[in-house]
């Protein structure tokens, strides 16, 4: 009675790691290089980032070294990203270039090396405002270690709260039925929108910044003005 | 008189519809990009650029249509950025300028 139920603990675990074994991310990984330093230029390292992962995009032919998480560090780095005032999570219809480049510049501060996953295609969505298409979209990218597996997981905290798998997030964006996908590729967290995938670059670009900053900017305005537009008729007047 | 009285009718409802379905104030956003094609379906005109994400639309039934689809093709072919004042979030361009 005790080994059939210590069989079938172990028959579940084992099933509950097969969970986890994103078959299509290992084929992605070319090489894994522990105790690699994460960024060069970092003024707030504290050291609990000691390992990098490398994930090649077949796509644009690219190995992005990104440095590797635990899942309780996923965590904390989610929250204070999702705490940045400065990003516009709030308005996801427009700007996922201007959010996913703020993410990257936070994560430099905290110490970790981020990339950025894009799909292009065709993205449906139908929120209670507003039916609207994507024709592609971009979130940070960063490495989880979940047991001897390095997966590759999404911070978006426009559409979840959460960190969520690769795979999860493509599933998410390709629900819709009409939805199709055209490519998917990963950069370096230097590479602002579609049209740089196949840029090899080593640093932000300046207009790239202050486009980032005042597409966030606006952005945020925009969400304002939504909140208010539900308060208000159409001759300005309180509901 | 019958068919004036429908016509009549008609018209008052489909203004009466109108006036409900635009009961918040009309909200804009406005940049510039650099557009990647145009296409039409549906009885409108698809707009993707460079870098802004989301798919603008143009209907038949805007009062500039021409001219907007125009400036849009004439700016496609030389590459040319466009400003873009865009009705959020329904993403449908309101003015194009070169």
């Amino acid at each position: 009675m005790i080994r059939s139920f210590l069989l079938a603990i172990l028959i579940i675990s084992l099933n509950t790691q097969s969970l986890f074994a994103y078959d299509e991310v290992t084929e992605k990984f070319r090489s894994i290089n522990k105790n690699s330093s994460p960024l060069e230029n970092c003024s707030t390292c504290d050291g609990a980032e000691s390992t990098t992962g490398t994930i090649y995009s077949p796509h644009n032919k690219k190995n992005i070294e990104l440095t590797v998480l635990s899942e309780d560090r996923l965590k904390d780095v989610f929250k204070k990203i999702q705490d940045d005032e400065d990003n516009s999570f709030a308005y996801p219809y427009e700007g996922c270039f201007a959010r996913a480049h703020k993410m990257a510049m936070v994560m430099d501060d905290l110490g970790i090396v981020s990339g950025k996953a894009f799909v292009e295609g065709q993205m449906h969505f139908k929120t209670k405002e507003a039916e609207f298409t994507w024709t592609y979209h971009v979130a940070s990218l960063v490495l989880v270690k979940k047991g001897k597996k390095l997966v590759p997981m999404i911070i978006d905290p426009a559409i979840f709260k959460r960190p969520v798998t690769h795979d999860e997030w493509k599933a998410f964006l390709l629900k819709d039925p009409k939805s199709k996908k055209s490519s998917e590729y990963f950069t370096k967290r230097f590479n602002y929108d579609p049209e740089t995938r196949h840029a090899d670059l080593k640093e932000y670009n300046e207009d790239e910044i202050d486009n980032m900053n005042s597409t966030n900017r606006q952005n945020n305005r925009n969400a304002e003005m939504m909140k208010l537009a539900d308060k208000i008729d159409t001759q300005g007047h309180l509901k | 008189m019958k068919s004036l009285l429908v016509v009549v009718a008609s018209l008052f409802f489909s203004t009466q519809l109108k006036a409900e379905s635009s009961g918040k104030p009309e909200l804009t956003d406005s940049f510039t990009d650099v557009i990647k094609s145009v296409t039409e379906e549906n009885r409108a005109l698809l707009v993707s650029f460079n870098r802004h994400a989301a798919l603008y639309k143009v209907g038949f039934d805007h009062p500039q249509f021409t001219e907007i689809k125009a400036k849009l093709e004439n700016a496609q072919k030389i590459d040319q950025k466009v400003k873009v004042i865009a009705i959020i979030p329904s993403m449908t361009i309101k003015t194009i300028n070169e």
